[in-house]
């Protein structure tokens, strides 16, 4: 009776701290003042960039490198912005499973294991639980969204698996479960009558075909514990999912047998017969497809994409890439070698392979993220004008840039700069399409920063004219990122030397600090050091130069900044003003799709 | 008073009858915001506007409208009304639809600051868009008319500014109280209209400016219309015509005194308890 009494009280206890918590927070944050019913928003398509693991520091080297400081990025050009939070329910900092998780279903979850459920099913004993979207629906946004109709995709360079792609559609104890993700992305949840999604694209063919098959893809990363460049399936079942996907009912039709071999996927052939089921995993095949879509105006086949073992991005830092022969000769987009040697040549086209298998292989030269969100929209667009159902006549596209996230986790700068450059032209290529369809909101959320990444900019005199490279001349000088004090290899070249600790108290040292260059810290003897990167021009036409430090080389709560444009973003500045936090992604993405503002779920957790 | 109200109003009758048969209106029927928001401001200038939302009593209660040069006097736009708005059409009379229902907390305080009688409410139709002015437009404008088939004041309609009435029209609100309200000659299935400084000789609609709240700061505009008392006999207003500008270029409405006074004694206070801090 007791025990009743004191859980009772407690429960009481816990109620009146929640009413407390909502009473306060409703007074001053639009974002959780209960909605209308009877309000109803405009509905249209959703385009969700995910680009991992970026906050405004990151946007900011960004545009410094390719744009210049006066200039704009297309994510600058988005006209809604919101400081983001992406807290879970168990850590101050977003994971990106966790932080997935919520975007998809609307509920805060534990943020170590969760997939689309809520808990770690890696753990003894397990704690996942399935759970409803905010919406009372049994199953993620996307889930709803594609059963009720509307065509859906998802765009990822990493493994299409990833947590900011994967938990849209499948629902796993663990991130680690690669092959249950895959299979449930494809196929559907088990137990469920899903509709596929329209469009997947990304890496990941290792979860795609039969135990023991030979894939097209070999692990030239090394990735999933698995030897160098092996190409076996890592499937430990007989399912073929790229035959399934290949021969899928397409508007109750059976889609022709396009592979024309095991695992080469679709070839260019088939996809100039309009196949309308089509798996594509060469440049090639994809470049096929682009221009099937270019010359046939009403083609819109369902495409599953798969350029790479596991992802399609090279996801370790610089001065790895180099050492195992990551680097191009190719002396049409690549200038010179950059190093020491051959001061002032600082090629924005970076000679280390970020992207793909080396030449000779059919990972080489893969489709970019950019490209294939273009490629994606295109499909999808057409997919939801052709629905019969009106209310359906809308899609919902999730494209996540993992190689920011990895990149930044990496310490890879040159990697992460020229991810974010491939973010760019893909929320490019979105508002383009926004331009033509103003019934569309572009939505972008990253869940951590990764990294901690921070342009530094360094102390010269104007001894030698100082940081500042003019129209036809270049910066003279050992301008390298060994000179920067915090370096770990600093080397003191008096008057050029790059002082960003210039405050420390007499007799003080500088706690060591990665700085990179162009190629990291470097690899040329006990000094080490690479050329900083140098700005595009600002509005008085001078380039400067930066090195990029690092907080480290985790996720951190950081500075994330979300950003919207079109059909409903002022939402960003009026309802989540205040606020907005990993849930209001869902929140928001869903007022868009059914048009219905939800309740946030103050102090509420998921269930099924 | 009384008598010269009567005679205005048998005047515009007169005018009624005389008045040649006018074009038809053709509406649409749609809840949707971002379709409202764009017949409402399709070449909005300087101001850019942001479909927001709806909150109705019936999804029949809003729409867009063409072909209105004729009968409303401007050619196309919105309508926001308390009854059907695919029954507005040339000929029709004695528009009165009731769907009851009640309007939700936000919106019952919105229409609370309409002065006049018209409680308790129902059959409401609200749109919620927001307005970005830019750095230099200091007053939106567009066109306005209002018609209705009560024939005393009981039905609300109020324009709010970021939640602040400010529908005051010649310093009156805007019901069928009005002083500029008199018989409508196409009749569009309401018997009232207002007119321009309440000449019936005048068109019955007219350029209405509002000034911006802060200048260069985004602000919610708020439309809401609603029926008071009972749910019978129809009100609606047309709206079309969005632009920006520097100085107005229609009647300016205003807030009430009384909602005006309030505001400023709520800043000052504010301003004095930040002041103690």
């Amino acid at each position: 009776m007791k025990s009743v009494k004191n859980t009772l009280f407690t429960s009481g206890l816990a109620l009146a701290v929640i009413a407390s918590i909502t009473s306060k927070a409703s007074a001053q944050d639009p974002g959780r003042t209960p909605v209308p019913t009877n309000r109803v928003f405009p509905t249209g398509n959703v385009i969700f960039f995910h680009p991992d693991g970026t906050g405004i520091n990151h946007w900011n080297a960004a545009r410094l490198y390719f744009k210049g400081p006066d200039s704009y990025l297309n994510w600058d050009l988005l006209t809604n912005m919101a400081a983001y939070r992406g807290h879970m329910v168990n850590t101050v900092i977003g994971t990106s499973n966790g932080g997935a998780t919520t975007h998809a279903f609307g509920f805060k979850v534990d943020g170590y294991g969760s997939f689309g459920k809520d808990g770690d099913g890696g753990i003894t004993p397990p704690t996942d639980q399935s759970i409803n979207s905010l919406s009372g629906y049994s199953g993620s946004i996307m889930r709803q969204s594609g059963n009720a109709g509307m065509p859906v995709g998802v765009v990822n360079d990493g493994h299409i698996g990833e947590p900011g792609t994967g938990c849209f559609l499948s629902e796993v104890g663990n991130r680690g479960n690669w092959q249950e993700i895959t299979r449930q992305m494809i196929q559907g949840r088990s137990g469920f009558t899903d509709t596929r999604p329209w469009v997947i694209m990304g890496g990941g063919e290792a979860d795609t075909l039969p135990a023991g098959t030979t894939l097209l893809h070999r692990n030239h990363n090394q990735e999933r514990t698995q030897a160098l460049n092996t190409q076996v399936s890592l499937r430990s079942d007989t399912l073929n999912l790229e035959a399934e996907w290949d021969t899928q009912l397409v508007g109750g039709v059976a889609s022709p047998v396009s592979l024309s071999t095991v695992n080469s996927g679709s070839d260019i052939a088939s996809i100039s017969a309009l196949d309308n089921a089509i798996v594509v995993k060469t440049r090639a095949q994809f470049d096929a497809l682009a221009a099937a879509l270019t010359s046939n105006p009403s083609y819109m086949p369902k495409v599953l994409g798969l350029f790479a073992f596991q992802d399609m991005f090279n996801d370790r830092n610089e001065e790895d890439l180099i050492a195992r022969g990551k680097v191009t000769t190719d002396p049409v987009n690549f200038v010179g070698p950059v190093d020491n040697t051959n001061l002032g040549i600082r090629s924005k086209a970076s000679r280390i392979i970020l992207w793909g298998d080396v030449v000779g292989n059919p990972g080489h030269d893969a489709p970019t993220f950019a490209q294939m969100t273009d490629v994606a929209i295109k499909i999808l667009d057409r997919a939801a004008k052709a629905q019969t159902v009106v209310s359906n006549r809308r899609f919902f596209l999730v494209a996540e840039q993992e190689a920011n996230d990895n990149f930044g986790n990496n310490d890879n700068a040159v990697g992460l700069l020229h991810a974010m450059a491939d973010t760019d032209k893909a929320i490019g290529v979105a508002r383009a399409f926004q331009a033509a369809n103003p019934r569309t909101l572009i939505l972008t959320a990253a869940d951590s920063d990764a990294g901690g990444m921070q342009v530094a900019a360094p102390y010269r005199d104007n001894v030698d004219g100082g940081p500042v490279e003019v129209a036809g001349t270049v910066i003279p000088g050992p301008i390298n990122s060994s000179t920067i004090t915090t370096n770990p290899g600093f080397l003191n070249l008096g008057q050029f030397y790059f002082g960003f600790n210039s405050n420390n108290a007499q007799g003080s040292t500088n706690l060591p600090n990665i700085t990179d260059g162009l190629e990291g810290r470097g690899q040329s003897g006990p000094i080490g050091g690479t050329l900083m990167f140098l700005s595009e021009a600002d509005e008085f036409a001078q380039k400067m130069e930066f090195g990029i430090n690092w907080a480290g080389s985790g996720d951190y709560t950081g500075g994330m900044i979300s950003r919207a444009s079109g059909l409903n973003a002022g939402l960003l500045n009026s309802v989540f003003s205040a606020r907005f936090d990993n849930i209001d992604v869902y929140r928001m993405m869903y007022t868009t799709l059914f048009g219905q503002l939800l309740n946030y779920p103050v102090g509420i957790q998921g269930a099924r | 008073m009384k008598y010269s109200y009567q005679a205005a109003w048998c005047i515009g009758a007169i005018f009624a009858a005389a008045a040649p048969k006018a074009a038809a209106v053709t509406t649409v029927v749609t809840q949707d915001a971002f379709d409202l928001a764009t017949a409402f401001a399709p070449t909005p200038g300087r101001a850019s506007v942001v479909g927001n939302f709806t909150e109705f009593s019936s999804t029949n209660q809003m729409g867009t409208f063409t072909d209105g040069g004729g009968s409303v006097g401007f050619s196309s736009g919105i309508i926001l009304s308390t009854g059907n708005v695919s029954q507005i059409a040339i000929g029709a009379s004695g528009l009165s639809t009731g769907y009851g229902g009640t309007p939700s907390s936000s919106t019952i305080a919105l229409l609370s600051q309409v002065p006049g009688p018209g409680s308790p409410v129902s059959d409401n139709a609200r749109l919620s868009i927001t307005i970005d002015p830019g750095l230099v437009s200091g007053f939106i404008n567009f066109s306005f008319a209002y018609m209705s088939g009560e024939i005393s004041p009981s039905d609300k309609f109020g324009i709010f500014l970021d939640g602040v009435y400010t529908g005051l029209v010649g310093g009156n609100a805007v019901d069928q109280g009005h002083p500029w309200i008199k018989a409508s000659a196409p009749s569009l299935g309401f018997d009232q209209a207002l007119y321009q400084d309440g000449n019936p000789l005048n068109p019955q609609f007219f350029t209405l400016s509002l000034a911006v709240p802060t200048s260069g700061s985004a602000f919610e505009l708020d439309f809401v219309i609603a029926d008071g008392f009972d749910d019978g006999v129809d009100t609606a207003v047309f709206l079309g015509d969005f632009s920006a500008t520097t100085t107005p270029l229609g009647t300016v409405a205003v807030p009430e005194v009384s909602t005006s006074v309030l505001v400023a004694l709520a800043g000052l206070v504010w301003a004095r308890r930040r002041n103690r801090r």
